[in-house]
């Protein structure tokens, strides 16, 4: 045993330690962002900005470079800092909007095909500049990748913008059943905040859906375990529900003239805690029309989000799949969805019931 | 059958001679002349067996005492010699014959509590070094004529004795008789201690692991009569050995047994993960700083870097110098008396700890990445078992520096195919593991209850 | 070599150990791309048809009473010695081949994904060098081993219930086996996935002799054939088909996506575990490579081993890069296939023969 021990750490020795990456020596790049550059001489390409953590004073440091792919984006960035750059442990990136409009696979795609990089990396977008965004010095934060990434993670428990990462994203994009989404984020007068959700046809940003829609939104996709819904009913009432739970199911017909129905139902559950309005809360026939009222404000922004969905012809729900489910190979092929998804009737039903209203009577 | 020995007196003083601790007592009336080493026999059982007899008699009765069971006759120079080397007292008779009593009393410390192999729950009795007490010790555990003691000599010139023992009809006769071939295989001028005689019937010096079991507690050497091996006693040596053995039973201890089965359990449980932790920690630590930092969290990504950014070395020399510092440590707390010890134990540990991290000498992650592997290598019972461990800490962390986790797993896959190849005395040292038998692993990853033992 | 025997339940071990290879980690892009929408239902049939295979073999043992298949080949008459002679030789060198492809492939994926600059040459050495040592110490040792590292390796497949948030059985549709490309292709791809149960014909005179001891064989192939197929259910489930296509290692995504409090990123570890299961499949067929030679030369053990590695690595080192690494793979592959599945009947044929002749 030990002849072979001594032979193999001689072989070893020779195979050199050539892949070290001593940890100390590394900048591990913690975001990147890309934009477009739409004015100037430099207009076309693309501003990499990648932020990553100093060793030493565990302070952010942001370097930005101008590059016609991104592939090049690295060596470019290497050459302004003392660490060696590396991409093990990339946890977000942000996308410019306007770069967004343009197409977005290619970036991702580079980054599906690195071994290095993991698939759980955050993907946001930026309503401005993700380099004013990573490089501003903040009164609040020291290190502002980290409170993005954070930031992204919570509210998507929430249920205000979906948790997207690369895997999910390309996993919606190559699925011809679905179109993809992602999360918008941008700078507030002494922060970041969370704005709603960008709605994309195949990789190329569409539209948005503003706050109070996004909520509703993740009503239509899945379940709802933590999060509130303010509602404004057309009575002049506000009301926050809150610890909804939910359940949504969807169901297909497909009748013999080609004609699909898809019944979408939601059952909503929670409790009503702010209410601000002329009603008795206590009472329950009041507390029935409360529940209308709410079953219809949201009957309504459902209908709106499905409006806009026809009008781009995007199907961010995931009606696709559940409509290929009911049909053999060639009839979807035909279908080509979701261009067609104007010839699809759509009936949303909703159900709400007020669990508890408070402590106080 | 009695020859003339002419003036055995002479001939024995002769071989004696510039002995000046050999004691010559006549009975010069009684042509009796009494020859021991005075500090090898007892003094009341020199009184009684050698002094009250023969004052006040006439020589006639002389032949009567003679006659008693206490008197054995010798009749070769040889073994009057060693009669008297061995603290028996010989009694020259008319210069002819010549008669041994053995009134050998060791002056040897009393029976104390072990001191390397303590127990929380159970009997505190180590071996002392007079094999004689050892065996007594033994004898009273296990009340049965079928426990054989056999007796040999080592050593030319130390004639140390030994004894093998065993259990007729547990243990299997091939193993005693091999065993007797090694013993008699074994040719030195002289022998100080069991630990000694253990490396020469050794078949394999150049593995890394003990091949013989050594324990200094007669319950263990007892437990381990009662599974059928064999165990042999050396005289000056407060230790046993037992054989075959096998690796995992290096991490029982008499603890397992004596307390309830969970308890028992969960310690084994704990010993083992402390077996992985004292190998690999510092070697992932190398492994992590040095190829695969992607493994690490983000949040503990910001401590580790910064801690790591005042070192500058790299953290294979980072790793090596501390892991060099605990070894100094434990030897120096070792050698030094016990009061000092205990200061220096808190100087080393806490001061120069803190104050390597200070100076920038280390990172503090390292500093208790290295501690907690020191710490679990002393949960392993058998201090023998740990200074295996330790070389093969130290081979890890270099193959971690070489290759990362592919040189961790290399190393490791060599360790196990040498422990699996391993044969002790025809058993295989990974039992139960390899083979693999599950009525033996009852006993050895979870200390199952007694109702579920066999008999 | 030992004239010990080792029990039957080690089989079971042996035979999931040597079946489960390289050729797992893109097992269910393969499937995906060979067999379509919902083709993992493929490794079913296709396990029934090993099953079949190694029904076969069972009935060799049972004719054969646990003498080794050598002796049953030559004693079919006084000139077969002669005649098989070559043939060993070049069974011999094939399967040193074999199995030093199999070794560069692992390392060359394991090289891309860790260890992107260092030669690979030094990990297929050291590879080499770990065979070589695990050889030299007898079946006995390797059955053992192959023991200790099932239960290091197995315990991964309980990562799996990681998954099961984002598992969506929504992704699987009603569709089967459509935007399939080579479909026969692909069943023998998934064939040879589970190959490695051949090498049990030669441990013959190594096992003792129990009743029905032989079923461990089936327990491990199928043990086998059911990790494949949950792995590949997970695949298709998490990620959508279109993906999963594009996707050269499935399994080393899915590892990749595990996170912890305390550790991410586990298919770094993950990936070298790996390298146990890879690392015994090598070593059974360069034991079964020893023990064929051993029947033409009187060589030691060390120095045959020795031989056959050198000559496996020297005829192994022009190929490099991807695709002809892969083409070697597939290549060599196929001929043990075709072995795998001649062997048994000529034995099966000389068996019958020797019994009809004896009456």
């Amino acid at each position: 045993m030990a002849r072979i021990l001594m032979i193999s750490l001689i072989l070893l020795m020779q195979s050199g330690c050539m892949d070290q990456k001593i940890v100390e020596e590394l900048g591990f790049i913690h975001t990147i962002g890309y934009e477009s550059i739409e004015e100037g001489e430099n207009i076309g390409k693309l501003k990499v900005t990648v932020s990553f953590p100093i060793a030493e004073t565990l302070e952010q440091q942001t370097n930005t470079t101008v590059v016609d792919t991104p592939r090049e984006s690295m060596l470019f960035l290497n050459q302004k800092t003392d660490k060696n750059l590396v991409l093990g442990q990339v946890r977000s990136i942000l996308i410019g909007e306007k770069l967004a409009e343009k197409g977005v696979w290619d970036l991702i795609d580079t980054f599906y095909r690195d071994p290095v990089l993991r698939p759980t990396v955050k993907l946001s977008l930026v309503k401005g500049s993700p380099q004013q965004m990573l490089s501003k010095d903040y009164p609040n934060y020291q290190m502002v990748d980290t409170v993005i990434e954070e930031l992204l993670t919570k509210e998507a428990r929430l249920n205000t913008i979906p948790e997207m990462d690369i895997h999910k994203f390309a996993k919606d994009y190559l699925d011809d059943a679905i179109d993809p989404i992602a999360p918008i984020i941008l700078q507030s007068e002494d922060g970041i905040m969370s704005e709603g959700i960008g709605l994309f046809r195949d990789d190329q940003l569409v539209t948005s859906l503003p706050e109070i829609k996004s909520r509703v939104f993740f009503l239509l996709t899945g379940e709802f375990k933590e999060g509130k819904l303010l509602i404004k009913t057309n009575k002049e009432e506000n009301v926050l529900f809150s610890f909804l739970k939910n359940k949504r199911s969807i169901k297909v017909a497909i009748n013999n003239n080609q004609d699909i129905d898809v019944n979408l139902s939601i059952e909503l559950k929670g409790f009503l805690l702010e209410y601000q309005g002329k009603k008795d809360i206590n009472n329950e026939k009041q507390m029935a029309e409360m529940e209308g009222d709410i079953q219809e404000y949201i009957e309504n922004q459902i209908k709106e989000i499905l409006e806009i969905m026809k009008e781009h012809k995007i199907d961010n729900l995931g009606i696709g799949k559940y409509i290929k489910r009911k049909m053999d190979y060639q009839t979807w092929k035909n279908l080509d969805w979701p261009k067609s998804i104007d010839r699809i009737n759509i009936h949303p039903t909703v159900t709400v019931t007020i669990i508890d209203t408070g402590l106080v009577k | 059958m009695m020859y003339i020995n002419k003036n055995l007196s002479e001939q024995l003083k002769g071989r004696f001679d510039d002995c000046d601790d050999l004691v010559t007592k006549t009975f010069p009336e009684l042509e009796i002349e009494v020859l021991f080493f005075g500090h090898l026999v007892g003094e009341e059982e020199l009184r009684n067996n050698i002094i009250q007899p023969f004052s006040n008699i006439k020589i006639d009765e002389v032949n009567n005492i003679l006659r008693r069971k206490e008197f054995k006759e010798e009749e070769d120079l040889n073994s009057m010699a060693n009669g008297i080397l061995e603290g028996k007292a010989l009694v020259i008779f008319k210069n002819t014959l010549a008669y041994t009593v053995d009134i050998y009393v060791p002056k040897t410390r009393s029976v104390s509590a072990a001191e390397i192999e303590t127990v929380i729950v159970g009997p505190k009795e180590a071996f002392i070094e007079d094999i004689g007490t050892n065996l007594s010790m033994i004898r009273r555990r296990i009340k049965s004529d079928r426990l054989k003691v056999l007796s040999y000599k080592i050593g030319t010139l130390t004639q140390t004795k030994m004894y093998l023992l065993y259990i007729e009809g547990i243990t299997s006769s091939v193993l005693v008789k091999e065993l007797q071939e090694k013993i008699s295989e074994i040719d030195i001028k002289g022998i100080n201690d069991l630990n000694q005689l253990v490396q020469y019937l050794d078949k394999k010096p150049l593995s890394i692991f003990p091949q013989y079991f050594t324990t200094e507690r007669p319950d263990v050497s007892t437990s381990k009569l009662l599974e059928g091996r064999v165990i042999c006693l050396l005289d000056g040596s407060p230790y046993s050995l037992s054989t075959p053995t096998s690796f995992f039973e290096f991490f029982q201890s008499p603890d397992d047994y004596n307390q309830r089965w969970i308890l028992g359990t969960l310690s084994r449980a704990l010993r083992f993960a402390a077996l992985a932790i004292t190998l690999f920690a510092s070697a992932f630590y190398v492994a992590v700083s040095m190829f695969q930092y992607e493994i690490i969290p983000v949040k503990l990504l910001h401590e580790f870097i910064k801690s790591r950014s005042d070192v500058p070395f790299n953290p294979l020399i980072e790793a090596l110098i501390i892991e060099s510092i605990i070894e100094l440590l434990r030897e120096a707390g070792a050698r030094l008396p016990s009061k000092i010890g205990q200061t220096i134990g808190i100087v080393g540990g806490i001061v120069i700890g803190t104050a390597a991290v200070e100076a920038g000498f280390s990172s503090n992650i390292l500093i208790i990445v290295v501690s907690i592997s020191a710490i679990s290598s002393f949960v392993v019972p058998h201090i023998i078992m740990t200074a295996s461990l330790r070389i093969a800490r130290f081979i890890f962390i270099i193959l971690a520096s070489i290759a990362g986790f592919f040189g961790i797993i290399f190393g490791f896959i060599i360790l196990l195919i040498h422990l699996c190849s391993l044969k002790n005395m025809g058993e295989y040292y990974f039992k139960p593991i390899a083979p693999l038998s599950l009525k033996d692993l009852k006993d050895t990853i979870i200390r199952a209850p007694y109702q579920f033992f066999k008999k | 070599m030992q004239n010990e025997t080792f029990k039957p339940f080690y089989l079971f071990f042996i035979t999931y150990m040597t079946q489960m290879g390289i050729v797992f980690f893109s097992l269910p892009n393969s499937i995906a791309t060979h067999f379509g929408y919902n083709g993992w239902i493929m490794i079913i049939p296709i396990s029934v048809v090993v099953c079949i295979q190694i029904g076969l073999i069972a009935i060799i043992y049972r004719f054969n009473k646990g003498e080794s298949i050598f002796q049953t080949i030559e004693s079919l008459n006084s000139k077969a010695k002669m005649i098989v002679m070559p043939l060993y030789i070049s069974l011999s060198i094939f399967w040193s081949i074999l199995s030093v492809t199999i070794a560069k492939h692992y390392v060359h994926v394991m090289k891309f994904l860790y260890f992107p600059q260092t030669d690979m040459q030094w990990f297929v050495l050291l590879t080499l060098i770990l065979t070589f040592y695990l050889v030299t110490r007898g079946i006995i040792t390797i059955v053992h081993i192959t023991t200790i590292f099932f239960f290091l390796s197995a315990p991964i497949i309980f990562l799996l219930f990681y998954f099961v948030p984002d598992f969506s059985f929504l992704q699987f549709s009603t569709f089967l086996f459509n935007e399939n490309t080579d479909f026969y292709g692909g069943i023998i791809e998934v064939y040879t996935a589970f190959l490695g149960f051949e090498v049990i014909l030669f441990m013959f005179p190594y096992i003792s002799k129990e009743k029905s001891g032989f079923k461990y064989v089936f327990w491990g192939h199928l043990y086998t054939s059911f990790v494949y197929l949950i792995v590949t259910i997970f695949c298709y489930g998490f990620n959508s088909i279109q993906q999963l296509t594009r996707q050269v290692y499935p399994v080393v995504t899915l590892m990749k996506y595990i996170e912890f409090e305390f550790i991410e990123r586990l298919d770094s570890i993950i990936f070298i575990l790996f390298y146990l299961k890879v690392l015994i499949t090598i070593t059974m067929y360069v034991w079964i490579s020893l023990i064929t030679l051993k029947r033409v030369v009187k060589w030691s053990d060390n120095l045959i081993v020795f031989v056959l590695l050198a000559v496996g690595y020297l005829a192994t080192l022009p190929f490099v890069t991807k695709k002809e690494s892969i083409s070697l793979l597939s290549a060599l592959t196929n001929v043990q296939l075709f072995i795998s599945v001649i062997l048994p009947l000529l034995l099966l044929m000389i068996i019958f023969k020797k019994r009809r002749s004896n009456g």
